[in-house]
């Protein structure tokens, strides 16, 4: 009887587990601690991040014709050639990386599109028009609001500073067709109210690009949110991603740091890799990095736990050297569903609102993977939550909002990382709570077999008695 | 558009906020497991704003349950997609709003579109907006900060939380309402004086608007 009790108690929280881990993921288009978009089963290659097509760079995009800065009587701060200037400064921020194999290219003004006919984009009808150029995916337009006119049509509140993504995506190919980039010049304008620093202004735009190329944020030094803001301890600085989703520290550059930390290095290189023969001023990847990989899996050894941090940190720079991911960042665990379809029989977005996120793999052995390109050195890896506030707009992973780390665990000693090699670490989580649900058993099914988790308990005893 | 809300969180007192962070984690993430997904308006850069700025940049600011809320092309401009929401007015804590209000927001972001910008019919909302442009758009003071999802906390009170989980919400604030000689409740005093990050207590946030919205 007290076994049976026991046994109904195991099917609670399993219940409650998979409950809870429905609420969560269903809620979860994916993004991830690397790439912003990840193909899923029918839109993009399943499992492979969307990029800008390596083969067609560089990525061409058109600079609104204006000023990038004026005040409102009208007098220029920034003109036109030095915010075409500061613009390619902000993409060459990416593409000098040697090891990524992204490249940007202005190709002139924007593109009429009716009824706006050319010249500074200046007005909100302008601007509406040519925002759905970018979404035909006509055109990547650079967009200058020198005097915050624009986004006031647009009826966005004071302090925006700009936005900036992708418009439109070729969901056979997984890429990216067209972007778009707006710049607020107001908070350069040296006049008006909240103005920022020429760094602060580069630095939040040289983040937005890197969305723009394919990049979602990262979370490595989050120690740092404990501290007096604009006044990072420089060892967290420099380890600090530019990807972070909070502007807490002070510019990267404003420190006497690249723009880039380590892990922004890492990622535009894991996405655009530099193979073949590397041209001028470019590096193979596989002779710059290496990689350490592997699943983070519960207590049990099995059970697969996405959204954790990992973070690979490089022994003797800790703070200063180091890359991260969250576990299972090419997984949705959304895949959709039919059965509550109004009709079922005909499953189509009109029928059905419930088809799951278009985004991420629904390739389950992928729950809990993490994937790091790092320099050579010897690292150790250690794990930690997303910090539960980045959720919404400022979003980290795959999960959101995010959950805490199911249970503990030691960095690993550290591991020696040789370019072009991989290390393969899966990181087992101590104290979680147990775990069942439809993935874990899979691996354990077999033909006529006893329910899935009457099996786990044999297959555990088993591999104990082992 | 890509993801993305750059926020500033400046002047953080925070010795205290090492150990609150994990606490406070805890408790934003019940809160916001309780309250859905928080997706919001998505790409964009914001200054981070305090409570009194973003009370003095909103017109009109209302608590309600969602009614409706769609994508549809905006009346005029019928290439540009906009997000209309229609709340069941329940309190107004500034400006002039009948039993329902609606309003129209321009949205960027490609997932914007397919999710409502996170916003769903019953879905209970403190929202501080901006006047509408000439076009009839609108969007909450400062985006993300100026929306207020309302829930319960797992002690049963009513508590609100921005997307930024209410980072920066209290920056600066009891200097701002000295100086214009609000006076608080020693409750309030508490919260604007030694603020964390995470959410606050739904009746303790509406006092501090009215008191705001009041000072003008």
């Amino acid at each position: 009887m007290k076994r049976l009790l026991n046994r109904c108690r195991s099917i609670g929280r399993a219940a409650a587990a998979l409950t809870t881990c429905g609420l969560l993921l269903c809620q979860s288009p994916v993004q991830a601690g690397g790439p912003i978009r990840v193909g899923g089963a029918t839109f993009g290659i399943q499992g492979q991040p969307f990029v800008w097509d390596p083969a067609a760079m560089p990525v061409k995009y058109r600079v609104d014709p204006g000023p990038l800065s004026k005040r409102p009587d009208g007098t220029v701060v920034i003109d036109h050639a030095a915010g075409v200037a500061r613009v390619k400064s902000l993409f060459d921020t990416w593409q000098n990386v040697p090891t990524a194999a992204i490249s940007y290219g202005n190709i002139g003004d924007i593109l009429p599109a009716p009824p706006y006919t050319g010249g500074p984009v200046g007005t909100a009808q302008n601007f509406i028009a040519v925002f759905a150029s970018c979404d035909a995916g006509t055109q990547s337009p650079i967009i200058f609001d020198a005097d915050g006119s624009i986004f006031g049509g647009l009826g966005l509140p004071r302090g925006v500073i700009g936005f900036a993504g992708a418009c439109k995506l070729d969901p056979v190919n997984g890429r990216f067709v067209s972007g778009l980039a707006a710049l607020n010049g107001r908070f350069q304008d040296g006049f008006s109210a909240s103005q920022l620093t020429a760094a602060e202004f580069d630095h939040a735009f040289a983040h937005e690009f890197g969305h723009f190329s394919g990049l979602d944020h990262s979370q490595i030094n989050v120690n740092v949110l404990s501290g007096q803001p604009r006044a990072c301890n420089l060892d967290d600085l420099a380890g600090l991603p530019l990807m972070f989703p909070i502007l807490f520290c002070q510019a990267r550059s404003a420190a006497g740091l690249p723009v880039l930390a380590p892990d922004d290095m890492a990622w535009i290189s894991r996405l655009y890799p530099v193979t073949g023969s590397p041209p001028p001023g470019k590096t193979l990847t596989s002779s710059a990095y290496g990689t350490i990989s592997g699943k983070v899996l519960f207590t049990d050894g099995i059970t697969q736990a996405q959204g954790v941090n990992v973070i690979a940190r490089q022994v003797g720079s800790p703070r200063t050297i180091a890359v991260s991911v969250v576990s299972g960042y090419l997984f949705t665990g959304n895949p959709g569903q039919t059965v509550t379809c109004l009709d079922p029989s005909n499953p189509t977005t009109a029928t059905c609102a419930n088809l799951g996120s278009r985004f991420g793999s629904h390739n389950p052995a992928l729950i809990g993977q993490y994937e790091i390109l790092l320099p050579p050195g010897n690292y150790t890896v250690e794990v930690e939550s997303v910090f539960a506030a980045f959720a919404g707009g400022s979003r980290l992973g795959p999960l959101d909002p995010p959950i805490p780390v199911p249970g503990t665990f030691a960095n690993t000693g550290p591991m020696s990382v040789s370019a072009g090699a991989m290390v393969v670490q899966d990181i087992t989580l101590q104290g979680t709570p147990q775990r069942f649900d439809a993935f874990e058993s899979a691996a354990l099914q077999a033909p006529a077999a006893p329910m899935a988790w009457l099996r786990r308990e044999e297959f555990l005893t088993e591999k104990r008695r082992a | 558009m890509s993801v993305h809300t750059f926020i500033a969180v400046r002047g953080w007192t925070a010795s205290r906020l090492r150990k609150q962070l994990f606490q406070a984690g805890c408790v934003l993430l019940l809160v916001v497991l309780a309250a859905g997904s928080l997706p919001a308006q998505r790409g964009a850069i914001t200054l981070p704003q305090n409570l009194d700025k973003l009370v003095e940049e909103a017109a009109i600011i209302v608590r309600g349950h969602v009614v409706s809320a769609g994508v549809e092309p905006h009346p005029e401009l019928a290439n540009l997609s906009t997000l209309v929401v229609t709340l069941r007015v329940e309190e107004t804590l500034k400006g002039q709003a009948s039993s329902t209000f609606t309003f129209r927001q321009f949205i960027w972001d490609v997932r914007d579109r397919f999710d409502d910008a996170g916003y769903y019919k019953g879905q209970h909302l403190l929202l501080l907006m901006i006047k509408p442009s000439a076009l009839g758009l609108s969007s909450p003071a400062g985006l993300e900060q100026g929306r207020f999802r309302i829930v319960r906390n797992p002690e049963g009170n009513l508590v609100a939380v921005n997307s930024h989980g209410n980072a920066g919400l209290f920056h600066e604030l009891a200097p701002q309402l000295r100086a214009k000689g609000v006076p608080l409740a020693p409750r309030l005093a508490a919260l604007v004086e030694q603020p964390t990050p995470g959410p606050v207590p739904l009746d303790d946030l509406r006092k501090l608007i009215r008191l705001l919205a009041g000072s003008k």
